[in-house]
């Protein structure tokens, strides 16, 4: 349910309050960042957010407020995310490459284990098993667990970001859960 | 080798993504956008809205709806396949049709049922000839997932104990 200061604030962005559409979409900034983040990596998140508030600035005085906002964005968001990965003759594949990093950086992480009691250790080598899990599937498969557990999209947002259909969303789901069970398996042994 | 429970996993994920995306300052993005968007030609026309459900799809889960709520009603013998989920919230799924494996996924947004290598629209109007629920849910929703060969009946506000 939209509340009457939503109401006064979309209509004044509509209209071309630029502040009005500020303060709207901030709130928005970091779940559309995560999303272009999971969609072109890294490096580019910031041009593809930039690009989706660009596209709903020029876009929101036809918005028809059927779906809400945040759907409505993440749709513009994967248009923007798909744009730029044509643009630069990428697919959504691998969106850090193993030669793209920069062993100086590696340098610069900390180990997650580092002073930490025993409990803690326990946490930090399940989220090293899990990353590294994630990092083994296919893009499809990641992208989804992503989006729904690290980022808490809803069904019908992950559909928007991804350009599929909820059904397509909750099969996905349903394979990439089995699938990320099947190779923390695997590592155990 | 035992399988990790997936609550743990799925609390790892979550844990995990709580701080994995940098995100832009705020003042210096408002203030690179206000200096982009000034200027701009407004009232574009907005994207294309992604089909969700594309029409053929609401047509044949409407007509399934129908279907099964038609053989929920009149009492048909039954001659294939009955599938009692070991949970107990889903007392009796009865599929007519030819199919594969029946599987339960619990979601935050309900309970979902994949009854695999089923297909609405290919097989007729009666595969599903009951379904039944004993927990409180608002909705059962099914639909076709052309992804994976399968129909789902996504059961809204339940959650699998």
């Amino acid at each position: 349910m939209e509340t009457a200061d939503f109401q006064t604030r979309i209509r004044a962005a509509k209209s071309g309050d630029v502040e009005a559409f500020a303060e709207l979409f901030e709130v928005l900034r970091p779940a559309t960042t995560a999303v272009a983040y999971r969609l072109v990596g890294p490096n580019d998140a910031d041009d593809v957010v930039m690009d989706t508030y660009l596209k709903a600035w020029k876009a929101l005085p036809r918005f028809n407020e059927r779906s809400s906002l945040k759907t409505w964005l993440y749709r513009i968001s994967h248009n923007c995310a798909m744009d730029y990965l044509r643009a630069r003759g990428r697919r959504l594949e691998r969106i850090m490459p193993q030669d793209e990093v920069d062993d100086r950086d590696i340098g610069k992480l900390e180990d997650p284990k580092a002073s930490l009691p025993s409990a803690s250790i326990e946490k930090a080598e399940m989220v090293t098993a899990v990353r590294g899990a994630l990092a083994e599937m296919d893009e499809t498969h990641r992208l989804v667990l992503e989006l729904r557990f690290m980022d808490d999209l809803s069904y019908a947002d992950i559909a928007a970001a991804m350009g599929v259909s909820i059904g397509t969303v909750m099969s996905r789901l349903f394979n990439a859960k089995r699938k990320l069970q099947r190779i923390m398996r695997e590592q155990k042994q | 080798m035992k399988t990790m429970p997936w609550r743990k996993i799925e609390e790892t994920l979550r844990k995990a993504g709580s701080d994995d995306v940098p995100v832009r300052d705020s003042a210096a993005f408002w203030e690179a956008f206000k200096a982009r968007a000034e200027g701009e030609t407004r009232n574009e026309a907005a994207p294309a809205p992604v089909a969700l459900f594309p029409a053929w799809l609401k047509a044949a889960a409407c007509f399934a709806v129908i279907v099964t709520g038609a053989a929920l009603l009149i009492p048909t013998p039954s001659n294939n396949s009955i599938v009692d989920a070991e949970l107990s919230e889903i007392t009796a799924i009865e599929v007519a049709a030819a199919h594969g494996e029946i599987t339960i996924d619990e979601s935050v947004e309900g309970t979902i049922v994949w009854i695999h290598g089923l297909e609405l629209e290919d097989v007729g109007p009666n595969q599903i000839k009951a379904f039944d629920v004993a927990a409180d849910h608002s909705a059962v929703t099914i639909m076709n997932d052309e992804s994976t060969n399968s129909t789902i009946l996504w059961i809204h506000g339940m959650e699998l104990k």
